[in-house]
């Protein structure tokens, strides 16, 4: 009976524990700092990360391909013609000196438009909805789950499509500047936990759309 | 039978363990659905930050810092910015901010520059404050409020000097030749060059600008300045 006892009473701490970890979590501290304001900040601080966040400058290898990749094409695209020395300067201290830098921007720009239309698709059912409970929220997630392994297949055909843009030993240079320079500076957030009663008091989703 | 002989006797009964083993596996269970209810995470997204020497016009280099917020699945509705703060090593900061964005496929990049130095050669710290609003959390990118900077991200680019030595050892009117002195030994210099002659000062010294960025070691940017001395000046790598 005794060990009943300590058992339930173990879960019992357990519990509250958990318990009180998640609400603390799904209401984090905020600092409540506009934009504006935001761009004063000069002080370098260091920022304590939630848990579950894959640092690659610790755990490079835990960093998606994936992630990674979309970040190198983001980082290419819509670049204006006189930004064209800036970039070349970029490549020519990575290892993609010897990759030629216009068919980095038509690479870019291919993966642009492969998921333009699926981030239309998925922009619209996002819009469609009122965005008002956890429930909501719930059921536009499981709209978008196709279209968003959809979306990770096309970009897995981009990286895949890399070569015939800028050759095999282009692919490979691109391969090595992402994981041996990106992954390193890059980090996985975690969004923040629902909210247990949904909208937080005084929330107007809806006022940015 | 005595009670001893009663306990010695029994067959091992394992129904109380059973049972509160079959409860607590229940209360797990239980325990597992409030959690996970309670805990629905938002998504995720990622934290970029670069740098690099912009050495494209040789008359106005300078250092880049950039930063990237990129969240490809951005269901929630989430805003996002980054501030990023770019530092010399003694002490010239920029800091520039992103727009924001809240698209479902969200990414927004803000870069920062600061003139190079000759002065002023060593570590260039970036520094990005990667900010977010989420609805569901009452926060507001219009005004703030409920907004709040999710991680920060980082990147160092270590800048030097090469100051390699050279000796006049010929001329044409009034253009002189300059040989690099022997044992002269940097990471980045050229053999020789020319310059102005000058019947005072017959040495020079060739500061060249490098970087040293992971993966391919220290890169010579070609950008150098030629200063005059009237005596042997050092060969030296700043930083070594």
């Amino acid at each position: 009976m005794r060990k009943v006892m300590i058992l339930v009473s173990a879960i019992a701490i357990v519990t509250v524990i958990t318990i009180s970890g998640v609400l603390k979590a799904a209401n984090p501290t905020t600092e409540a700092v506009s934009p504006p304001k935001a761009s004063a900040v000069t002080a370098l601080v260091q920022s304590q990360d939630p848990p579950g966040t894959i640092d690659g400058s610790v755990t490079p290898q835990l960093i998606p391909d994936d992630v990674a990749y979309e970040l190198f094409f983001n980082f290419f695209s819509d670049r204006a013609a006189g930004e064209r020395g800036k970039i070349q300067a970029y490549c020519n201290q990575t290892t993609l000196a010897s990759v030629n830098l216009d068919s980095i921007f038509a690479a870019a720009a291919y993966y642009q438009q492969l998921v333009a239309p699926i981030d239309a698709q998925a922009q619209a059912i996002r819009d469609s909805n009122p965005h008002a409970t956890p429930q909501d929220a719930a059921l536009v997630n499981a709209q978008l789950a196709p279209l968003q392994a959809q979306r990770k297949a096309l970009v897995t055909a981009a990286m895949d499509k890399l070569a015939d843009f800028v050759g095999p030993a282009g692919a490979v240079a691109i391969r090595q500047h992402i994981d041996g320079r990106m992954k390193r500076q890059i980090k996985i957030l975690p969004g923040p936990n629902m909210p247990v009663n949904g909208i937080a008091p005084g929330a107007n989703p809806m006022a940015h759309h | 039978m005595s009670i001893t002989d009663y306990w010695q006797a029994r067959p091992p009964n394992h129904s109380w363990a059973r049972r509160s083993g079959l409860c607590a596996v229940f209360l797990l269970v239980v325990l597992g659905s409030i959690t996970s209810a309670f805990s629905q995470q938002m998504g995720s997204y990622a934290a970029y930050s670069d740098s690099w020497v912009d050495d494209s016009n040789p008359d106005a280099i300078t250092i880049v810092g950039t930063g990237a917020t990129q969240d490809s699945q951005n269901s929630y509705g989430h805003t996002y910015w980054v501030v990023t703060t770019l530092t010399s090593p003694s002490g010239r900061t920029t800091t520039a901010t992103s727009s924001q964005t809240n698209g479902y496929s969200a990414y927004t990049a803000v870069e920062t520059v600061l003139p190079w130095d000759w002065a002023d050669p060593g570590g260039y710290f970036t520094q990005s404050r990667h900010w977010m609003c989420c609805p569901y959390m009452g926060g507001n990118p219009y005004t703030g409020a409920g907004c709040y900077p999710g991680t920060s991200s980082s990147s160092t680019s270590l800048t030097g000097i090469s100051k390699a030595a050279y000796y006049e050892s010929g001329g044409l009117g009034d253009r002189c030749t300059f040989d690099l002195s022997p044992g002269c030994n940097v990471t980045c210099s050229v053999n020789n060059l020319e310059d102005t002659c000058d019947n005072f000062q017959h040495y020079r010294t060739r500061w060249e600008l490098w970087v040293k960025p992971p993966l391919v070691g220290r890169y010579c940017t070609g950008r150098a300045r030629i200063i005059r001395y009237f005596e042997p000046p050092p060969c030296v790598d700043e930083p070594q």
